[in-house]
C-alpha cells in the first residue's frame, strides 16, 4: 500500500529539507545542499500524486483522540479536534494529525511531510505566500517587542521563556468586491458675527446626499479556525506582490492547515470591513461644513473574485506563572504581536508619578 | 376680520411710535395679554384656553409667557423679526414683577419667520440657549404643518417644563452662584478647602489615568479589523450622488455683557429692554 503523505527529503544525502526564506530555495539541514523550488517539485511531484490517490482509495480512519489546543484564547476551537494518523514514510512511526494538516514534521526523524490529500482538487490553494523571516527573526522580534513596554512586569522578561515557536502557513480567503454606500447627512454652516452689542450666530441648515461606489481587492480573512482571529488581522497587511501559485514545495519545515471556516462564513466578516470604510469614503467627501451627522445610510456588496492562498505566520507561545501567551508574527513583515501581561503595581506607581506632581502644582495655585 | 385689521393698525401705530425713540417706549400704558393673535387665526375661546395656560404658567413659575402671532413683521418694524420682537417687548412694558423676566414667541405669517426671546435677570438663569433651541424643536414642528394652536400651546406647557425643571435645580444647588465659579478664576479665593482639594486632584487624576491607559493599550495589540482601508483600489470610488439642499436658517443673538461696575450687586435688574438670548428662524 502506498503512503498517503509525503516526505521531502535531500536527493544528495536524505537528510530532512526545509524552505529557506532568505533565499528562497530549499535547504538540506545535514549536508548543506541547496535545491530550487522547481527542483524539488519536479522531483516530488510524481510522489505527491501517488499520495493524493492512495489517500482517495482509502479513506482514513478518524479517531477522535484528545487534541492539542492553543490555550487561553477565545476564538480557538474548545471542542476536541478531530485526528488523523498515518505512518511516517522515513521511520514507519504514527503520526497522529489534525484533520486539517496538510504539512508537518515527523516527531521521530524531523522529516518535514506534507498530506497530498489535502491541497488536490477543490483544496488546492490558488496562491501562497513563501515564508521571509525564519524562527531566529520570531525570537528576535518577541525580545524587542517586550521593549518600551512601561507596565510589563520586571520578571517577565526573565522568568518567561518561550515554549514553541512554529511557521505557520495560515488558510486566507481573499475576497474582491464592491460596494455602493448611499448616504444623507444633516449639515450646518456656521456664521458668527458681533455689532459691538450683539454676538449674532447664523446657522444654516442643509441636506446633504452622497453616493458613490468603491472597490476591494484581497481583503484577507482566515479560515482557520484553530487562529485566533484577532491575531491574524492585527498581523496584516501583507505584501500581495510576493504571491506565488500553490507549490507543495514551500511547505518542507513548516506546518500547514487547510480551511476549516467556509468562505461564505468568512465573506461576512470582509463585507463588514469593506462596508465600513466604503462609509467612510463617501463621509469624507462632504465637506466645508461646521456640522455634519449621518442621519441615514444604506450601503449594497458585492463580491467579486475570491482567492484561497496560505500566509506564512510565525506562532509563538511562551509561558510566565502557569499562564501561556500567544505571539503571532507576520512571516513575511516581521510584525509581531500579542498581548501582555499587566502589572497593577506599576499601573499604579505610573498613576502616582503623573498624578502627584500635577495635583501639587494646583494645590499650590490655589492654596498659595 | 374687523377684529383683525384693528389689532394689526393699532399694533403698527404703536410700534411706529416706539421705533422713534426708545425712550417713549419706557412707560406705555398699554398692555396686551399673553397671547396676541393680530394675523386672525384662532377663534375667541381658542385665544382664551391659550391665555388661561399661559396665565397660569406665568403665574406658578413667576416668568410671563407671551405670544404675538401677526401677518408681517415688517409692518411694525422692517429691520428684522428680532428687532420687531424686542419692541413689542419694550413698548407694552412686557414681564413679570419688577425685574420683567418674560419669554416671548414672535410668529409673522408672510414669511414664516419667527423670534424667541427671553428678557429679565432670572428668566436668563431659566432660559439657556440649548433650553431654547429644545423648546423649539418642541413647538416648530407644529407651526410647520400650520398647526398654529397646537404649536402656540406646546411652546406654554414647553416653557413651563422648562421653568419647572430649571427652578428646581437651582433649589437643589443652594450657592450655586455665579460667585463661586467667579472665583476658580481668581485661583480660590473664598473657596472652602475641600472644593481646592477636589479641584487638585479630579483634572491630575485625568490626565494620569489617560497617560496610564495609552501604557496599557501597549499591551493588547491583538484586535480585530474593521475597516478593509489597505485593500482599496486606487482609484477606485466613484461619487454618484452629490446633493447639497439648503433648507432653513436660524439666528441666535446673545447680548454682550457689559462690564458691570462693582459694588452695585446684583442691581443690574432689567437689562434696558434688550434679550438675554434671542432665537429667529424660518418653520
Ligand atoms: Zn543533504
Ligand atoms: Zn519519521
Amino acid at each position: 500500500m502506498a503512503s498517503q503523505i509525503t516526505n521531502f527529503q535531500c536527493p544528495a544525502c536524505t537528510g530532512p529539507l526545509h524552505f529557506e526564506g532568505a533565499s528562497g530555495n530549499l535547504a538540506c539541514d545535514y549536508c548543506g545542499s541547496h535545491f530550487t523550488v522547481q527542483e524539488i517539485e519536479a522531483l516530488y511531484g510524481e510522489k505527491i500524486d501517488q499520495a493524493a490517490q492512495a489517500a482517495q482509495a482509502e479513506e482514513p480512519v478518524e479517531s477522535p483522540v484528545e487534541g492539542w489546543n492553543w490555550p487561553e484564547n477565545e476564538n480557538w476551537d474548545a471542542e476536541q479536534a478531530h485526528l488523523r494518523s498515518y505512518s511516517c514514510p522515513s521511520c514507519g512511526a504514527e503520526l497522529i494529525c489534525d484533520e486539517t494538516t496538510v504539512a508537518t514534521s515527523c516527531p521521530y526523524c524531523g522529516n518535514p511531510t506534507v498530506v497530498p490529500a489535502q491541497f488536490q482538487g477543490m483544496l488546492k490553494p490558488d496562491y501562497i505566500l513563501p515564508f521571509k523571516l525564519d524562527k531566529e527573526a520570531a525570537v528576535r522580534a518577541l525580545k524587542t517587542y517586550y521593549q518600551g513596554k512601561k507596565l510589563l512586569p520586571k520578571s517577565f522578561r526573565s522568568d518567561n521563556h518561550i515554549e514553541e515557536v512554529k511557521g505557520v502557513y495560515v488558510p486566507f480567503w481573499l475576497f474582491d468586491g464592491e460596494a455602493d454606500a448611499d448616504m444623507e447627512f444633516a449639515a450646518t454652516q456656521v456664521r458668527v458675527y458681533s455689532n459691538g452689542r450683539e454676538r449674532v450666530t447664523e446657522t444654516d441648515h442643509f441636506r446633504v446626499r452622497r453616493a458613490g461606489t468603491v472597490a476591494f481587492e484581497n481583503i484577507p480573512v482566515d479560515a482557520s479556525r484553530q487562529m485566533p482571529d484577532a491575531h491574524m488581522d492585527a498581523i496584516e497587511t501583507f505584501d500581495y506582490a510576493d504571491l506565488k501559485p500553490f507549490s507543495a514545495a514551500y511547505l518542507p519545515g513548516y506546518y500547514a492547515n487547510k480551511y476549516d471556516v467556509e468562505m461564505e462564513e468568512c465573506e461576512k466578516r470582509a463585507n463588514r470591513r469593506a462596508a465600513n470604510t466604503a462609509v467612510q469614503i463617501v463621509r469624507n467627501t462632504v465637506g466645508g461644513y461646521a456640522s455634519c451627522v449621518p442621519v441615514s445610510q444604506n450601503v449594497r456588496l458585492r463580491r467579486g473574485r475570491v482567492k484561497y492562498a496560505l500566509m506564512p505566520v510565525w506562532m509563538l507561545a511562551t509561558r510566565w506563572h502557569g499562564k501561556t501567551f500567544l505571539f503571532s508574527m507576520n512571516g513575511q513583515t516581521g510584525k509581531l504581536i500579542g498581548d501582555l501581561p499587566v502589572a497593577k503595581d506599576l499601573y499604579w506607581s505610573w498613576f502616582a508619578r503623573i498624578a502627584l506632581p500635577i495635583a501639587g502644582v494646583i494645590a499650590a495655585l490655589l492654596f498659595l | 376680520m374687523k377684529k383683525r385689521i384693528a389689532v394689526s393698525v393699532l399694533l403698527c401705530l404703536l410700534l411706529c411710535l416706539c421705533l422713534s425713540t426708545t425712550a417713549l417706549a419706557q412707560g406705555s400704558e398699554m398692555t396686551i395679554g399673553y397671547v396676541t393673535d393680530a394675523a386672525d387665526l384662532f377663534t375667541e375661546s381658542q385665544v382664551e384656553a391659550l391665555n388661561d395656560a399661559a396665565t397660569q404658567v406665568s403665574s406658578e413659575y413667576h416668568c410671563a409667557i407671551y405670544a404675538i402671532l401677526v401677518d408681517d413683521f415688517t409692518q411694525y418694524n422692517p429691520q428684522s423679526v428680532e428687532d420687531c420682537a424686542q419692541g413689542f417687548y419694550s413698548y407694552y412694558d412686557l414681564g413679570f414683577g419688577e425685574d420683567r423676566d418674560g419669554l416671548l414667541l414672535l410668529l409673522s405669517l408672510e414669511e414664516r419667520d419667527y423670534a424667541l426671546q427671553d428678557y429679565g435677570p432670572n428668566a436668563a438663569k431659566w432660559f439657556t440657549d440649548a433650553n431654547l433651541n429644545r423648546l423649539e424643536s418642541g413647538f416648530l414642528k407644529y407651526f410647520r404643518e400650520d398647526d398654529w394652536y397646537n404649536g402656540v400651546l406646546a411652546y406654554i406647557q414647553g416653557a413651563g417644563q422648562l421653568l419647572s425643571r430649571a427652578q428646581q435645580e437651582a433649589q437643589n444647588s443652594p450657592g450655586g452662584e455665579n460667585d463661586s465659579q467667579e472665583s476658580i478664576f481668581g485661583f480660590g479665593d473664598g473657596m472652602d478647602p475641600i472644593t481646592k482639594l477636589i479641584i487638585a486632584i479630579a483634572p491630575s487624576s485625568a490626565i494620569a489615568l489617560a497617560v496610564c491607559q495609552g501604557f496599557k493599550s501597549q499591551m493588547k495589540t491583538a484586535k480585530e479589523r474593521d475597516t478593509a482601508d489597505e485593500y482599496v483600489v486606487s482609484g477606485s470610488a466613484r461619487l454618484r450622488v452629490k446633493e447639497d439642499q439648503f433648507i432653513n436658517r436660524t439666528r441666535t443673538v446673545q447680548i454682550i455683557e457689559q462690564p458691570r461696575d462693582h459694588g452695585g450687586g446684583h442691581g443690574g435688574g432689567f437689562n434696558g429692554g434688550m434679550p438675554n438670548h434671542s432665537h429667529s428662524g424660518k418653520f
